[in-house]
Parts: structure tokens; C-alpha cells; sequence
């Protein structure tokens, strides 16, 4: 098979999508911050796949927003750490560190400069110029989790600075703790600056891997409910949730598997059933019947926010004050780790629905 | 937690600047008038808010400001409260120095602003209302009404009051350096009666303040106040930098 690159385009978003090859498998998503969208903006993440029949290299990297252009560092970045995956990594693992680290300062003239030469828009007011100005002479910045995964070898080398996660799962568990309290927010690459704190690197025998997985900071949200690998729709749906609240950022999302097929995947919980909507006193009350091994259900209401109601209750009050004009139906689904099957769509009286927006 | 809601452009973070514009603020601080010092600060702080607040060209709206002069009146500087990204294009508002000092009039615009503001507010960072003066009152007391304000609250927290006052005589101690100064701390002697008040008129400063000043490089103390004694352009540039220092989104 020919040598074939994944560039994950920083305008836009990708939903989650997977290949499968004969020895591994991977599936990868790409998601812009809800601001980012509602701006027509980029990302600041950038997310490089590389790969033939015996190897896969990736590079995810997380621009910093409050450095120049953030996005510029994480892309330029990406493209350098892949080729240099691809083709540069040492034979003796020993020095894979000393090796990329001396990588990683020699990119800084030749970035450097493509950082310096990067226009400005010219309708921007003088002080958001001078801002950009000042960021430009601290320069461009992106943190990054990289790697390679070599069948020729049965090799996996790992490297990352900063806080976009990281995860290894053996055929035993999660062997994660392996790669140490080594995912710091203050270390970064700089175009100015090189590395900023340590680089960090770790290489496994492949034989050693079930799966691993990659993802920026923007899905923090899996670091405590994700213990294995989800289902695609529970990725997506995760993603949702993340781009829904305030602090939501850019996301890039990578899971690499060794053999044939994806890892196994638990069934979704069934549809909660006989759900239905009870006027109480002017109150609106839901009620359904539990679900085998819910921990919460998640009650979605159309056009309008979710929210969260924790097993075994089996009732919630609607607060009448979110509902708007457009709020026509509500839906509720059970979740273990991972989202299940919505349950039947149930409308809501219109006379509970204000008139005007 | 308390005052840990980050600044986001969906829960932006809303500071009210009330800038005295007395007479006496034509003094001089070192070689320039107290006003024009106050201008540069606040020229420092809009700059730093706009840093914090820009991913790529754009400035997303994660502060929201309203900025006030008085004197014997209440003058709205910015007609209303406005977004980082619209007080950005305008720049730094021109002060100019007038006559009394009426406190208590322009706590009581803010007190005013923020009825009408806080219900829409259940989800965002406590607001912050941050005071500059250089000298007493000259109308009513203001610390029934400041008290008053103290007491407001989102879920993130009371709202946070700061005072910036600009003396070259307030401390025992000189400090020569803001970013090694520890703060004013609720033993810290004062020299004068009024910035006792203003201490008492002065939220401690939240965990997460603190946070962030350490991040611009400043090294305030656990149980300092919110309160800084102008008598550098350093430290009223600092204490304009501790009105902004909600937590963000890094």
C-alpha cells in the first residue's frame, strides 16, 4: 500500500471516521470550538495522520489561543513532527529524546520565519494590531502528542509536550500510569522559543498495545468517563456535549487499535419506555421507567439545553422558565460510561410553551 | 467552588471600572498628572484584556465592562456595559479632572447596573467592581451602599469589590518592587483614615484572583485584600491588573 496522509482541515469539522487496514486500525474527529463555529473561524488544533500497511505516525497538536495565531504553530508543527516520524526516528530507542529534541530546536529558524512573514489583517483596530504585534515578537505556540507505531520493528514510540492527553490500554486494562504525571498545561513548543519545559518520550513494544488514543483538551470531559474503547456514536455524542458548554475549545480525536477489527464495544443501554409528561399543580413532571444499568439519564429537550438526572430516580420537574416557543418535544436517554438509545420523543402541551420568544 | 466560573464568551465576566475624576487627580505622581498615570494603566489593562481575549485576529467577548467617571455627577463612559471586542475599536476613554467627589453617587450607579444585570448573570464569573480615588468623599458615605453591593451574589459568588487608592503616603513600608509586594493584608498599618475605610470597603481576594496575579507575575499574599495603595504608576497598573484577573480558559 502507498504511503497515505490525513490532514484533518482546521476550517472545518470531521465527524468521526474510521479505517481499518489489515494489521491496525484507527478512527479519527476533528471539531471546532462552538465559538470558533459560530465565527467561521479555525481550529487551533491540528491533527496529521501518516501511514502504509506496517506503520501509522500521527501528530495532534493543540495551538495556544493566546499565542500568535495559535492554529499556525499547531499546523507547522504537525507537518514537521510527521515527516520527521516517518522518516527520521532513531533505531535505538535510547535516543529517541535527545534526537527530536534536537529536532524540535532546529524547526524553530525556519518556522520562526514563516511566523514572522504571516500577515495581519489590515481592518483590525490599532490596539488588537499592537496585541498581535507583541504576540508575534513572543511567537507562535502549540503543544502536541505524537507517535509512531512500526509492525516492522514491533515498535510504539510516544512523545508529547503539554496537556493534550495521551491513554494506553494493554489486553489487560489501561496501562496509562506507564507515561507518568508527565501532561503539564505550562509546556509547549514555541516558535520563538523552542521547547518550553520538558519533552517527554516513551516507546512499548507493539505486542504490548491493545489501543491508544489521543485527544486535545477540548475533550477533557473523557479523562474520568472514559475507561474503554466507546462507540463511535458515544464519541460523537461526548463531542457534542464538550462543544455545548461555556469553556468549550477545539477538538481533535485519534484512537489507533492493533489487528483486524476495532476493539470490542458494550451494547448501548435500551430506550427508556413509557415516558411520559404529567401536569401536577402547575408543574411539569416527566416520569419513566428505570433502565438496566443507567447511572443517569439525560433529558434533551428540542431546540433548548439537557439535562442531567441521576439513577435509580425516575422523575423530573422541567423547568418551565428554559421552554420557548420552538421547545415542542423532550427526550430522555439512560447512560452507563457511554450514552444509550434515546427513548420516544415526548411532546409538550402547548399550553406549557410561552407565545413570544 | 467560589469565583471559579471561567470568563468565556458565554459567561463573560463583568467589570465595573468607577474612575474618580476629582479636581485633585491634576495632581502629580511622579512627572505626570495622577489622571494621565490612571489613563496609561487603564490603556495597560484594556491591552491585557484584549491579549487574554484574542484566539487568532479575532477578540472573543469573555469581559464585559462598564466604566464610569465621577466627580459631583456620574459620567458613563462607554454609554452602557460593552464587550472587550467593542472597547477595543474605541480604545481608551479621555478622562478629564473636574471638581467634588461624590463615592457614594457612583456606587450607587454601580449598585443600580447590577440589579438590573445579575439575573442574567446565574451563570457567569462574580462580577467586579473596581474603584479608583485619590482622596475622601465629598458627597454621602458610600460603605452603606458598598456593603450593600457586597452582598449581592451569582452562584460563583458575592460580588468582588476593589479600591485603588492614589496617595504617596498610605504604608509604612516602600515597596519598590509590585511584583514581590505581598498585598494589603488585613494587619497591614495604614497611615490614614480613609484607607482604613477602604480596606473594609474591600473584598479578600478570591483563590483564583490570586492564581492569575501570580501568572502576570505577582505575588500576592493568601489573606490579602483587594485593595492597592496607588503610589506608583507600577502599582495602580497592578491593581488594574487584579480587576481583570478572573480565571480564564489557557
Amino acid at each position: 500500500m502507498a504511503v497515505k496522509t490525513i490532514r484533518l482541515e482546521q476550517d472545518r469539522d470531521t465527524p468521526v471516521t474510521q479505517q481499518q487496514r489489515i494489521k491496525f486500525g484507527y478512527r479519527y474527529a476533528y471539531a471546532r470550538s462552538a465559538d470558533s463555529r459560530a465565527n467561521n473561524d479555525p481550529g487551533q488544533d491540528f491533527l496529521i495522520i501518516r501511514e502504509d500497511n506496517e506503520r501509522l505516525a500521527f501528530a495532534l497538536c493543540d495551538g495556544v489561543s493566546q499565542s500568535f495565531y495559535g492554529d499556525l504553530a499547531a499546523r507547522l508543527l504537525g507537518e514537521a513532527l510527521i515527516d520527521w516520524l516517518w522518516e527520521k526516528v532513531p533505531t535505538d530507542p535510547i535516543t529517541l529524546s535527545s534526537a527530536l529534541k534536537v529536532f524540535l530546536d532546529s524547526i524553530v529558524e525556519s518556522i520562526g520565519k514563516q511566523v514572522e512573514a504571516y500577515p495581519i489583517p489590515a481592518n483590525l483596530s490599532p490596539m488588537v494590531r499592537e496585541v498581535l504585534e507583541q504576540k508575534r515578537t513572543l511567537g507562535s505556540e502549540s503543544t502536541f502528542v505524537a507517535g509512531r507505531l512500526d509492525l516492522i520493528h514491533g515498535r510504539l514510540d510516544l512523545a508529547w509536550m503539554g496537556d493534550s492527553r495521551l491513554r494506553i490500554w494493554s489486553r489487560k486494562g489501561e496501562i496509562t500510569a506507564y507515561l507518568g504525571e508527565t501532561f503539564h498545561t505550562n509546556e509547549r513548543w514555541s516558535s520563538r522559543r523552542g521547547c518550553i519545559g520538558s519533552l517527554h518520550t516513551f516507546t512499548l513494544p507493539s505486542k504490548s498495545l491493545h489501543y491508544l488514543m489521543a485527544y486535545s483538551d477540548g475533550l477533557a470531559i473523557l479523562d474520568k468517563m472514559l475507561s474503554r474503547h466507546f462507540r463511535a456514536a458515544s464519541i460523537e455524542a461526548i463531542i457534542a456535549d464538550s462543544l455545548s458548554r461555556p469553556e468549550s475549545d477545539d477538538i481533535s480525536f485519534l484512537e489507533i487499535w492493533l489487528g483486524n477489527q476495532p476493539p470490542s464495544e458494550h451494547p448501548p443501554l435500551d430506550p427508556p419506555r413509557e415516558v411520559r409528561l404529567t401536569l401536577e399543580e402547575g408543574q411539569a413532571i416527566l416520569r419513566w421507567r428505570p433502565v438496566i444499568g443507567a447511572i443517569r439519564y439525560e433529558i434533551c429537550l428540542e431546540n433548548g439545553p439537557s439535562f442531567i438526572c441521576y439513577a435509580p430516580k425516575t422523575s423530573f420537574k422541567l423547568p418551565l422558565e428554559v421552554l420557548t416557543p420552538k421547545t415542542r418535544q423532550v427526550r430522555i436517554r439512560a447512560w452507563d460510561e457511554e450514552p444509550g438509545e434515546w427513548g420516544a420523543a415526548v411532546s409538550l402541551p402547548e399550553k406549557l410553551l410561552p407565545t413570544r420568544l | 467552588m467560589p469565583y471559579e466560573v471561567l470568563a468565556t464568551s458565554k459567561t463573560p465576566a463583568l467589570i465595573i471600572y468607577l474612575l474618580d475624576v476629582s479636581g485633585s487627580m491634576s495632581e502629580k505622581l511622579g512627572n505626570k498628572r495622577r489622571i494621565d498615570v490612571v489613563m496609561d494603566a487603564l490603556g495597560v489593562m484594556l491591552r491585557e484584556m484584549v491579549f487574554r481575549s484574542t484566539k487568532g485576529s479575532r477578540v472573543s467577548p469573555r469581559y464585559r465592562i462598564a466604566m464610569y467617571a465621577y466627580s459631583d455627577h456620574v459620567y458613563d463612559l462607554l454609554n452602557g456595559v460593552r464587550s472587550i471586542d467593542y472597547v477595543a475599536q474605541l480604545g481608551v476613554p479621555e478622562l478629564k479632572p473636574m471638581r467634588g467627589t461624590d463615592t457614594a453617587r457612583a456606587f450607587l450607579q454601580a449598585e443600580k447596573l447590577l440589579q438590573q444585570e445579575l439575573p442574567n448573570m446565574m451563570h457567569c464569573p462574580a462580577p467586579l467592581i473596581c474603584h479608583m480615588t485619590d482622596g475622601e468623599y465629598t458627597g454621602a458615605d458610600p460603605e452603606p451602599i458598598v456593603r450593600r453591593i457586597m452582598s449581592m451574589a451569582v452562584p460563583d459568588g458575592n460580588v468582588l469589590v476593589e479600591n485603588i487608592f492614589i496617595s504617596d503616603n498610605l504604608l509604612e513600608e516602600e515597596i519598590t518592587d509590585p511584583h514581590r509586594w505581598k498585598g494589603v493584608l488585613p494587619t497591614t498599618k495604614l497611615r490614614n483614615k480613609y484607607a482604613e475605610k477602604l480596606r473594609n470597603m474591600s473584598s479578600p481576594i478570591p483563590e483564583s484572583y490570586r492564581v492569575m496575579m501570580r501568572e502576570a507575575g505577582y505575588d500576592i499574599a493568601e489573606n490579602a485584600v483587594m485593595m492597592i495603595p496607588g503610589m506608583t504608576p507600577g502599582l495602580i497598573e497592578m491593581g488594574f491588573v487584579m480587576s481583570m484577573s478572573t480565571p480564564i480558559e489557557r
